[in-house]
């Protein structure tokens, strides 16, 4: 814009067909695209997916970590489902074994509860993790995943002022190897109905670090991923 | 009300509303990926309650906002990029003059950024934001005069 047409109006004109334009070069097609990393198959992608009852929303959900709140409450865990417990940037977490249902069936895999998130006595606010393709809102399918230990759901959250990583692994995968430009760890891989669970504790000097399944200490091929951290703001 | 209505009407709202609610959550957030979570997000979150929403369009634009400025500030998907910071569906070729603008916008401190996207794409008068935001009117205009005043010098 010139600068004898910076009139409010003008300007008020020129943002209201900037944002428009702009809307416009979001279609269907770029919606669908979404989600779809270059050279990522569809089974490895980070979508955040819902698992909430009632009719299924008219569009595929992702496998792998998603949103989780509802009407439970921090302060009634039973000991005995805590997995891991942590403090990471500041702030306290617990991974726990998913006590929800969804169509009348125990819902698998685990839970990741955040203490700032989750105030005693307040309602549960979780992200969670589960193994294997969710098929709608009711069906996780680990057939296929099942038949090849390289498969596998990660996701996570900003916890404190740092970040916890989590993973959903075959049953055969004994441990994931982290590799930061620091040091080499080996992950505890935690058995929850029938898949294993991985935790990452990512530390706030950590940008980059690269994630392998383990299997006996033996890396299971094509499983190596390169994660870049994005500070928070 | 019947739960075969309920779902018909949810289904209907989804396959209407999705879209543009993908374009209001692009612009607030600038990530198709985003978009399309959050708008799933919103809708999963509605379903439950479906019956008892009055207006379902406002209540899930609302939903999306919350949900990218909750985004902004968790980052919980952001974290983990495999080479992905600007993904193909993200880079989108625009005219320069759109381009510049829209950086500039993009670069807006977020409450400035939420109040010129529903006042200038969403069309909303100033008092109507602060009710949607649930900030005070004042703030609202201060916010928007800053974001102006931002914009307006950068476009110069």
């Amino acid at each position: 814009m010139s600068k004898e047409s910076n009139t409010d109006l003008q300007l008020d004109q020129h943002l209201r067909h900037v944002l428009q334009t702009v809307a416009n070069t979001v279609t269907e097609q770029s919606a669908a695209r979404a989600g779809r990393p270059n050279g990522r198959p569809d089974h490895r992608r980070r979508r955040i997916g819902l698992v909430i009852g009632g009719a299924a929303l008219p569009v595929a959900l992702a496998a792998g970590a998603f949103v989780m709140s509802g009407p439970e409450y921090v302060d009634q865990i039973p000991r005995e489902s805590i997995i891991v417990e942590g403090s990471v940037g500041g702030s306290e977490y617990l991974l726990v074994e998913t006590r929800r249902t969804a169509c009348g069936q125990p819902v698998k895999g685990v839970e990741l509860v955040e203490e700032s998130e989750n105030l005693l006595g307040s309602e549960w606010n979780t992200i969670g993790e589960e193994y294997g393709e969710r098929v709608d809102e009711c069906r996780v399918n680990t057939k296929r995943y099942l038949a090849n230990p390289a498969l596998f759901n990660d996701g996570g959250t900003e916890v404190g002022d740092s970040m916890v990583w989590i993973w959903a692994v075959h049953p055969d995968v004994t441990g994931v190897r982290i590799t930061t430009f620091a040091d080499v760890e080996d992950l505890p891989v935690h058995a929850v109905d029938g898949a294993g669970y991985a935790l990452f504790e990512v530390p706030k000097d950590v940008g980059t670090y690269t994630a392998e399944l383990l299997i006996n200490g033996e890396v299971v091929p094509g499983t190596a991923e390169v994660h870049k951290v994005i500070a928070p703001d | 009300m019947p739960i075969e209505r309920t779902s018909a009407r949810f289904e209907e709202t989804y396959r209407a509303q999705r879209l543009p609610l993908m374009r209001f959550a692009y612009l607030l957030c600038g990530s198709t990926e985003t978009s399309e979570d959050v708008v799933q997000s919103a809708f999963a979150s509605a379903q439950p309650r479906w019956d008892q929403i009055e207006d379902p369009s406002s209540y899930l634009r609302r939903s999306v906002l919350n949900l990218v400025k909750d985004g902004q500030r968790r980052r919980y998907r952001l974290a983990s990029l495999v080479s992905r910071s600007v993904t193909s569906a993200d880079a989108i070729a625009l005219p320069p003059e759109v381009d510049e603008t829209w950086t500039l916008i993009q670069q807006l401190p977020w409450p400035q950024r939420a109040v010129v996207v529903l006042h200038y794409y969403e069309d909303l008068p100033l008092v109507e934001i602060a009710q949607f935001i649930k900030r005070s009117e004042s703030t609202v205009r201060s916010d928007h005069r800053r974001a102006l005043d931002r914009l307006r010098k950068a476009l110069r």
